[in-house]
């Protein structure tokens, strides 16, 4: 498909303070302009299938990548993550899960269930500035994202 | 004239005839009682010989007889002496059953050659729910709990250290009569009997008490670690966005901010980063009294000389000079002593931060049992009157200003050292350099508690 994407991160996260942060960081490498920021599971969930609020969108319109919260109101990242992979319409979507867990089971779990990069935010914010904006390079700039 | 009275001639005759004859008859019994008085006095004289050798007989007899008697009297007297030694040796077997019988610890025997119990003590057939000498005569495989692990591989596990050190201790999984399984201790050793031939005698302790604790405190320590983990993940967001905030003001605002305010809102950012290491060691702090130690043999200046690589290439523009002397091997848990020469050395690499060239040393002292190593360096050094304080959890004795730092890294060392049984100490000079010392024991060979 030829189509310039309108949609390239998809932020999935409940904190909004982290938000604003990470939009921030994304803003300096000017990759800011073409994130949509869901605040929970359900609405990430909504948003990716093109349903409830999200009904006018297209399935096809998919984001260049989707940071994921694990921590997250209503539905949790992981059922998120899994939802998405075990949809042949979503499943190659590439899926990198941002959180302040370190737990092993969570880690673990993730991989599992086919996450392709796992990042523990960091505490310090010119660290966080930093994975953001390297995150946002990597998987904007530097990776090939699925051709359908 | 007849002559009556007259007795004839022939008369005469007669009576002289019967005279004679009766002489003869009387000369005969003469001869007889001779012949019979002879043979009686021979016979006498044979009677005396017998008499005399009978008497002989009966000397000899008698004298047999006293020796009989004599061996007799040896040999009640030994027949008494082994009937004391047999009372004694009844009244300690009587002692040893009672032991046995009123053990509050399980005893059995299992014969070696084909796994059979030969013994059990009633504390032991209690423990298992089994009634009087119920067990005995059955395979040592009814109490053996059944594990994922091959009985084979952990028999042979077990015999492999009988028969090298004569003894095995060791927690066991067993299963009572009607199934119920529980833990017990067993302390195992093995012994030659003249009628079993080799034998296992096994002491086992009901330890599922001490297991529930166990298991218990595991939990308890989990649910702390869990909390601990949530408490400070969910108390960093909030520091990231003070500190993130605070930056972005900066960032943002700095022409429309006079140096007051960038300075306040410095103040605000770094308390917050300030904060985050706090939170950060805390964590650390907590999390070492909780954890178990994995002992093995430590190659001490390999380690020293590792971490401080690593502590180098994160300080790239300081000029640091490393002596790590030839230290002997120490035993303890490896990632715990690797916290102690990381927080030592930085230690180390920060106060001396004011010096044109750090010089550190590493080094040791041998001393008995246990080894004193040191890591000394020639920074900033403190006053010995604080030296108590040093080790106190976020105790310092210098300001933030001079040189940063929460105060929880020589604590940290202290306790890991005290896990180890070991001591620390420092002394230390202002301006002049500090030394710290800790003794951990001397390598043994790779034990595991």
């Amino acid at each position: 498909m030829n189509n310039q994407k309108t949609l390239e991160i998809l932020l999935v996260e409940d904190n909004p303070s982290d938000v604003e942060l990470t939009l921030r960081a994304l803003r300096k490498h000017k990759l800011a302009n073409k994130v949509h920021v869901a605040k929970d599971g359900a609405e990430a969930l909504e948003y990716i299938f093109a349903n409830g609020d999200y009904s006018d969108r297209k399935i096809e319109d998919r984001p260049k990548v989707i940071f994921l919260d694990l921590k997250l109101p209503k539905v949790s990242g992981l059922e998120v993550l899994k939802k998405i992979r075990d949809d042949e319409r979503t499943k190659t979507i590439p899926v990198v899960i941002v959180t302040s867990s370190r737990e092993e089971q969570d880690i673990i779990e993730s991989y599992r269930l086919g996450v392709n990069s796992y990042i523990v935010k960091p505490v310090d914010f010119d660290n966080f500035v930093r994975a953001v904006s390297e995150l946002g390079l990597y998987w904007l700039l530097l990776n090939e994202p699925p051709t359908e | 004239m007849s002559p009556k009275n007259i007795l004839s001639e022939d008369a005469l005759l007669n009576i002289l005839d019967d005279l004679n004859a009766s002489k003869k008859d009387i000369e005969k019994k003469n001869m007889e009682l001779e012949a019979t008085s002879k043979e009686l006095r021979a016979i006498n004289k044979k009677n005396l010989k017998l008499q005399e050798e009978l008497e002989i007989k009966i000397a000899e007899r008698t004298e047999e007889l006293n020796e009989k008697v004599q061996k007799l009297d040896k040999t009640q007297k030994s027949s008494l002496y082994m009937i004391e030694d047999l009372n004694e040796i009844q009244t300690e077997l009587r002692l040893q059953s009672e032991i046995a019988s009123n053990l509050s610890e399980g005893i059995y025997l299992i014969r070696m050659s084909d796994g059979i119990i030969v013994y059990t003590n009633p504390k032991f057939e209690e423990m298992f729910g089994y009634a009087l000498g119920e067990m005995v005569g059955k395979n040592v495989s009814i109490v053996n709990a059944p594990t994922d692990k091959d009985p084979e591989e952990t028999v042979n596990e077990i015999m492999e250290i009988l028969n090298k050190t004569g003894e095995w201790h060791g927690e066991v999984n067993n299963v009572k009569k009607d199934g119920t399984l529980f833990w017990c201790y067993a302390n195992v050793s093995l012994f030659d009997h003249p009628k079993y031939g080799q034998v296992l005698i096994s002491v086992h302790t009901d330890i599922t008490d001490r297991k529930r604790a166990d298991e218990a405190l595991k939990a308890a320590n989990k649910e702390l670690e869990a909390f601990s983990y949530s408490v400070s993940h969910d108390l960093r967001a909030p520091l990231r966005a003070i500190d993130g905030f605070s930056s972005a003001v900066l960032e943002d605002y700095s022409p429309r901010l006079d140096s007051e305010g960038q300075r306040y809102l410095n103040i605000i950012s770094d308390n917050a980063k300030k904060m985050g290491e706090l939170i950060d060691d805390l964590l650390a702090f907590s999390r070492l009294g909780r954890k178990e130690m994995t002992k093995s043999d430590i190659d001490m200046s390999k380690l020293a000389k590792t971490v401080f690589e690593e502590l180098k290439s994160t300080t790239p523009d300081r000029k640091l000079r490393l002596k790590v002397k030839d230290i002997p091997p120490a035993s303890g848990d490896k990632a715990m002593i690797n916290q102690v020469f990381s927080n030592l050395l930085s230690n180390a690499i920060k106060f001396t931060g004011l010096k044109d060239t750090a010089i550190i040393e590493v080094g040791s002292n041998g001393e008995g049992d246990q080894n004193v190593y040191y890591v000394k360096d020639n920074g900033a050094g403190f006053d010995m009157k604080y030296v108590d304080k040093l080790f106190g959890v976020f105790q310092r004795l210098h300001s933030a200003e001079e040189f940063e730092g929460t105060g929880v890294g020589l604590a940290l060392v202290k306790r890991i050292i005290n896990r180890h049984s070991g001591k620390v100490w420092a002394e230390g000079e202002v301006n002049k350099g500090a030394t710290f010392y800790f003794t951990i024991p001397q390598k043994r060979g790779g034990e595991k508690t």
